[in-house]
C-alpha cells in the first residue's frame, strides 16, 4: 500500500487485534460480574417482595391495621427497597378486592404523586445507587425519557387510580406514541366516564390527520367503556364522513361484544333510544358498504327485535359479499324465525365465506335450522351448496347420528339424506364409509364392554 | 517474493484487495448491526414492562389465526409440537397439521392421540399442490385438522396448509418446535398495533437441545451437552439478537425464519404461496411479498420481535449440520437469483440498497471469499509468493473480531432476556463465543461453499435434517 510502511501496518493490525481481544475479555468479565451482581440483587428483591407481600396479605386478612402496614412499607422505602414496594403495589394481576387497598397505600406512600411527576418530568425520580445512575442515563437522555413516562402511565392504570384520568388525558398528547398508547391503556383500565369525550375528540383528530394514537387504538379503547356512554357517539354516527361513521359503529360493536360477554342478557337498548334508532334505520342504509357491514354486526345483538331481523334479511341481498357475510353471521345470533328461509337461500351464494356463514347460522338454530339445511341438500343442484351443507352436517355430528338410525323404520329423511350424500361425489361416499366404520367400531366396543 | 510468476503475483494482489474489501465491508456491516441492535434490544426489553399483553388478549381485536405445521416423518416430535400449540394463550386458534406423505407413524400417532377420523371438511385448492388424500378431524379437538397429502416437500405442504386455512392470518411452525404460551400473542402484537401494513411477523428461534421440557413446554433452558450444539446456540444468539434485530431497526428485514412466523393469508395467496423452486421457501416468500407489494405500489412491512420465542432442535451431528447449512445457503442463493431485480434497486429502500446486497455479498459470497483465503494464503506462503508478516496479523485480527461479535451477543442476551439461568451455562456460552471462530466457523464456511456449488450445479434438493441424536431431555412428570 503506497505511502504506508508495511511494518507500521503490521504493528497497527497487531495492536488492533490486541485491543479487540482485550475488549472481548472485558465484555466476558463484565457479563459474568453483572450476572453475579444481578443474582444477588434478585435474591434481595425476592426477599423484600416476600416480606412486603406478607404485610399486604396480613392487611387484607385484617391481621394488622392500615396504619401499621403503611409504617412498615415506609420503613422498607427508607431502607432502599422502594423498588420492591413499587413492584408489589403496582402488580399487574392484583385481585379485585386488593385494588382499593393498593390504591390507598400507593397514594399515602406518595407513589401516585411520584407517578404523576415522572409522567410529566421523567428526571424527577429520586432513587439511589446503580439504579439511579441508570435512570440518569435512561431518564435524562431525551431519547430514552419516554420509557419512564410510559411505565408510569401504565402503573396508574394498574392500580385503577380514577383521579389520575386528567394526567393521563394530558399524556395522550405526549410527543412519544408509546407514552400515548400506555396512557390510553391506563384510561381504559380506569374507565372514567369524564375521559370519554376527550377520546372521541381524539378519534376525530386521528381521522383528519395521521395523528397518534391511531384510530384503531382509540376505537378499541372506547369500546371498553360502559355502554351507557354510547349516546356520546351520536355526532360521529351522523357525521358526513364515512370513516367516522364506521369508527363509531366499530366502537358500538366492541361495546356490545364486551357487554354480551359479561352478561348474556345484553341488548343494545342500553345504548340509549337515539342510538338504537340510528342503528336500526340509518346505518343499514348507509352508502358505505363497510358501515353497512358493521351495522349488520350490531343488528345481530337485537335478538328479539323483529325490525332488526327484517333489516338483516334485506342486507342478505346486499351487492357487497362481506355485507351479506356479516348479515348471515348476525342472523345466526337471532332465534330461529321466518328469516331462516332467507338464510338458507345464501347457501347458494357465489362466495364460500357467505355459504359457510349461512350454514353455521342455520346450524345454530338447532333442529329447525338443520331441517332447512337438509331441505336444500335434497333439492339443490348446486354442488358448492351441497358440500357446505355436508360439512355442517358432519361438524354438528348429525351425519353420524343419521348413520346409526339409517334404514330404521320411520326414518325416511335420514335415508334420503344419506342416499343423497352417497350419490353426491367421491368425497361424500368416502365420508359415509368412514363414519360407518367409526359407528361399527363403537358398536363393537359397546358389545365387548 | 518469487520473481518467477508475476501473473500469480498480480492475481494474489487482486485477491488480497478483494479480501480486504470483503473484510472491511463485512465486519463494518456487522459493527453497524451491533450498534443498531444494542439499543433496539435493550429498549424492546424495557418496553415489555408496559406493553399491555393482557389488554390485547382481552380486547377482541385479535384476528383468528391458523398454525400450519408441515410434517414429514416427524413421529417423534409431532404430538409434543401440536400440544405446545394447543396450550398457546390465544383467543381464536386453529391448527392444521399437513402430513406430507410420511412413511413413518406420524399420521397414526396423531390419529391415536387426538382421536381423529376421516372427515369431509371442505378443502379449497386456491394454490396448486400435490393431491390431498384425506382430511382428518375430531369432535374432541375441534380446532385441529390433519391434512394428508402426497409427498411434495415443505413448500408444497405449507401451501396445502394455506388452502386448508380459513383465517386471515396463519403461522408456520416446524414440526420439531415448541412455542412459548404467549408467543402467538406477541407475534400478533406488531400486526395489530402497528400503523404500518405488517404482512409478516417473525420472532426469535432458540435451540431446544439440552433444555428440560415439561408438558410440551421448555421448562428450564439449558445448554446442550455437546460442543457442536453449544456453538450453534451462540450462533443463533448472534443471528437473532444482532442480525435480525439490527436489520429490523434499519428497516431492512429480509430473513424471517419459517420455523415460526405469522403471514397475512391473502397476501401470500396473491403472491402465489410458498415457492417449491427454492429450498429457502420462507426467505424467498418474504422477499417476494415485498416485490409484489412494490408492483402494486404499496408499502408492506416485515416485523421482527425478540420476545416471541420458539424452541427448535438443532443438528447434533456434523453430517446433519452440513445438510442444514448447505440447504440454508442454497436457499439464500436461489432467493437472490429469483429476485435479482431488487438488488441495488432504490425503490425498495433499505431492503434493496443495503439488506439485499449485504445478504448476497456477505452471507452469500462471503463464504467463498473466506474459503479462498484459507486455501490461497497458505499456498502463497508455501510458494513464497506472499509476505506472511502482514496477512497473518490480518487473519488473527479477523478471527478475534468475530469472537468479539459473538461475545457481544452473549452480553446482549445477558442484558435482555437471560434465558439460561445457570451460571455454568453462561460460562460455557462465553467460552463458546471465544472459540467458535476457531474451527466451527471454518467448517461452516466449507458447508456453505458446498451450498454454493450445489446452486451452481442447479440442484434444488431438499436435505432433510433428522434430530434423533439431539432429543431434548424430557423431565418426568
Amino acid at each position: 500500500m503506497p505511502g504506508i510502511h508495511p511494518d507500521h501496518l503490521v504493528r497497527t493490525v497487531l495492536l488492533l487485534s490486541a485491543v479487540v481481544f482485550a475488549a472481548s475479555l472485558s465484555i466476558s468479565i463484565f457479563t459474568v460480574t453483572r450476572r453475579l451482581l444481578q443474582d444477588r440483587a434478585s435474591s434481595a428483591l425476592d426477599r423484600a417482595h416476600y416480606k412486603i407481600r406478607s404485610i399486604l396479605t396480613a392487611l387484607l386478612e385484617d391481621r394488622i391495621d392500615y396504619a401499621s402496614a403503611l409504617n412498615l412499607l415506609r420503613e422498607f422505602m427508607q431502607d432502599g427497597d422502594g423498588r420492591a414496594v413499587e413492584h408489589a403495589l403496582f402488580q399487574r394481576q392484583a385481585p379485585p378486592k386488593a385494588v382499593p387497598l393498593l390504591q390507598n397505600l400507593a397514594e399515602d406512600l406518595g407513589l401516585i404523586r411520584a407517578c404523576h411527576s415522572r409522567l410529566e418530568d421523567p428526571g424527577s425520580e429520586g432513587t439511589r445507587g446503580l439504579r439511579h445512575c441508570r435512570q440518569i442515563l435512561f431518564g435524562r437522555i431525551r431519547l430514552f425519557a419516554f420509557l419512564a413516562r410510559a411505565r408510569n402511565a401504565d402503573r396508574l392504570g394498574r392500580v385503577f387510580h380514577q383521579p389520575s384520568w386528567t394526567v393521563l388525558v394530558k399524556a395522550l398528547k405526549d410527543s412519544n406514541s408509546e407514552v400515548q398508547a400506555a396512557a390510553l391503556r391506563a384510561l381504559v383500565r380506569i374507565r372514567e366516564p369524564k375521559s370519554f369525550p376527550f377520546l372521541i375528540e381524539l378519534i376525530r383528530a386521528s381521522v383528519c390527520r395521521a395523528a397518534s394514537p391511531s384510530d384503531r387504538e382509540l376505537t378499541a379503547a372506547l369500546a371498553r367503556f360502559p355502554s351507557g356512554l354510547a349516546y356520546q357517539l351520536l355526532p360521529l354516527l351522523r357525521d358526513s364522513g364515512p370513516r367516522l361513521r364506521l369508527l363509531a359503529g366499530n366502537v358500538l360493536c366492541g361495546m356490545a361484544r364486551v357487554e354480551s360477554r359479561k352478561h348474556s342478557g345484553f341488548t343494545p337498548d342500553q345504548f340509549g333510544p337515539e342510538v338504537v334508532t340510528s342503528l336500526l334505520t340509518q346505518l343499514p342504509e348507509d352508502k358505505n358498504p363497510d358501515v353497512r357491514a358493521v351495522a349488520a354486526d350490531l343488528l345481530g345483538y337485537f335478538r328479539h327485535e323483529e325490525r332488526a331481523s327484517d333489516t338483516l334479511v334485506r342486507l342478505l341481498e346486499d351487492s357487497e359479499w362481506y355485507v351479506r357475510l356479516h348479515a348471515a353471521r348476525a342472523l345466526g345470533k337471532h332465534p330461529v324465525g321466518k328469516w331462516a328461509l332467507a338464510v338458507s337461500a345464501c347457501l347458494t351464494d357465489s362466495r364460500w365465506q357467505v355459504r359457510e356463514a349461512a350454514a353455521r347460522a342455520l346450524a345454530s338454530y338447532g333442529n329447525a335450522g338443520m331441517l332447512y339445511l337438509i331441505d336444500v341438500l335434497l333439492t339443490t343442484n348446486d354442488g358448492y351448496a351441497r358440500e357446505q351443507i355436508l360439512e355442517q352436517l358432519e361438524l354438528s355430528g348429525m351425519l353420524g347420528e343419521m348413520i346409526s338410525s339409517y334404514a330404521e323404520p320411520g326414518n325416511a329423511i335420514e335415508t334420503r339424506v344419506l342416499d343423497a350424500v352417497e350419490n353426491m361425489d367421491r368425497r361424500g361416499t368416502a365420508l359415509l364409509r368412514a363414519l360407518r366404520q367409526v359407528e361399527a367400531t363403537e358398536d363393537e366396543g359397546a358389545r365387548v364392554s | 517474493m518469487s520473481p518467477l510468476v508475476p501473473e500469480a503475483q498480480h492475481l494474489l494482489h487482486a485477491f488480497s484487495i478483494i479480501t480486504l474489501i470483503y473484510f472491511f465491508a463485512g465486519n463494518g456491516a456487522y459493527t453497524l448491526l451491533i450498534f443498531a441492535s444494542f439499543p433496539s434490544a435493550v429498549l424492546h426489553n424495557r418496553r415489555l414492562e408496559y406493553q399491555g399483553l393482557e389488554e390485547l388478549r382481552d380486547s377482541g381485536e385479535l384476528p383468528p389465526i391458523t398454525v400450519i405445521i408441515p410434517a414429514f416423518n416427524e413421529e417423534d416430535s409431532i404430538i409434543e409440537t401440536v400440544n405446545s400449540v394447543r396450550g398457546a394463550d390465544y383467543p381464536d386458534l386453529h391448527i392444521v397439521v399437513v402430513d406430507d406423505g410420511s412413511q413413518d407413524s406420524t399420521l397414526d400417532r396423531l390419529m391415536w392421540e387426538f382421536e381423529l377420523s376421516w372427515s369431509g371438511l371442505i378443502y379449497r385448492a386456491v394454490i396448486p399442490t400435490r393431491r390431498v388424500t384425506g382430511i382428518f378431524s375430531s369432535p374432541a379437538v375441534p380446532n385441529l385438522q390433519v391434512v394428508r397429502k402426497e409427498h411434495g416437500g415443505k413448500a408444497d405442504s405449507l401451501n396445502t396448509g394455506i388452502n386448508a386455512c380459513r383465517t386471515p392470518y396463519f403461522c408456520t411452525l416446524d414440526a420439531d418446535s415448541l412455542i412459548e404460551p404467549d408467543a402467538l400473542l406477541r407475534l400478533m402484537r406488531p400486526i395489530v398495533r402497528s400503523r404500518d401494513n405488517v404482512v409478516v411477523s417473525g420472532g426469535t428461534i432458540r435451540i431446544r437441545n439440552g433444555c428440560k421440557t415439561l408438558q410440551a413446554r421448555v421448562h428450564e433452558a439449558r445448554l446442550p451437552s455437546s460442543w457442536i450444539e453449544r456453538l450453534q446456540v451462540v450462533e443463533y444468539l448472534r443471528s437473532f439478537l444482532f442480525g435480525r434485530a439490527g436489520w429490523h431497526l434499519l428497516g431492512g428485514t429480509m430473513i424471517v425464519s419459517g420455523a415460526m412466523a405469522i403471514f397475512h393469508r391473502q397476501r401470500v395467496v396473491d403472491a402465489g404461496g410458498f415457492s417449491a423452486a427454492t429450498v429457502g421457501e420462507d426467505v424467498e416468500l418474504v422477499v417476494r411479498l415485498h416485490r409484489c407489494a412494490h408492483q402494486r405500489k404499496e408499502k408492506v412491512v416485515t416485523a421482527f420481535s425478540f420476545d416471541p420465542v420458539c424452541w427448535t432442535q438443532c443438528p447434533a451431528s456434523l453430517s446433519m449440520l452440513a445438510r442444514q447449512r448447505r440447504r440454508w445457503q442454497l436457499g439464500l442463493y436461489q432467493t437472490v437469483w429469483l429476485n435479482l431485480g431488487m438488488l441495488f434497486n432504490p425503490s425498495y429502500g433499505v431492503l434493496g440498497l443495503c439488506s439485499f446486497p449485504f445478504h448476497l455479498a456477505v452471507e452469500g459470497l462471503g463464504a467463498a471469499v473466506e474459503l479462498c483465503g484459507y486455501l490461497i494464503v497458505p499456498l502463497a506462503f508455501a510458494l513464497h509468493l506472499m509476505v506472511p508478516a502482514f496477512y497473518i496479523p490480518l487473519v488473527v485480527f479477523s478471527l478475534f473480531y468475530a469472537s468479539f461479535l459473538s461475545v457481544s451477543a452473549i452480553l446482549l442476551e445477558e442484558l435482555t432476556y437471560r434465558r439460561y439461568p445457570r451460571q455454568r451455562d453462561l460460562y460455557l456460552l462465553l467460552a463458546g463465543a471465544m472459540i467458535d471462530n476457531f474451527g466451527f466457523r471454518q467448517l461452516n464456511v466449507y458447508y456453505r461453499v458446498q451450498g454454493l456449488f450445489r446452486f451452481l450445479m442447479g440442484s434444488d434438493q431438499w436435505e432433510k435434517v433428522s434430530h434423533t441424536a439431539g432429543r431434548s431431555e424430557a423431565a418426568q412428570t
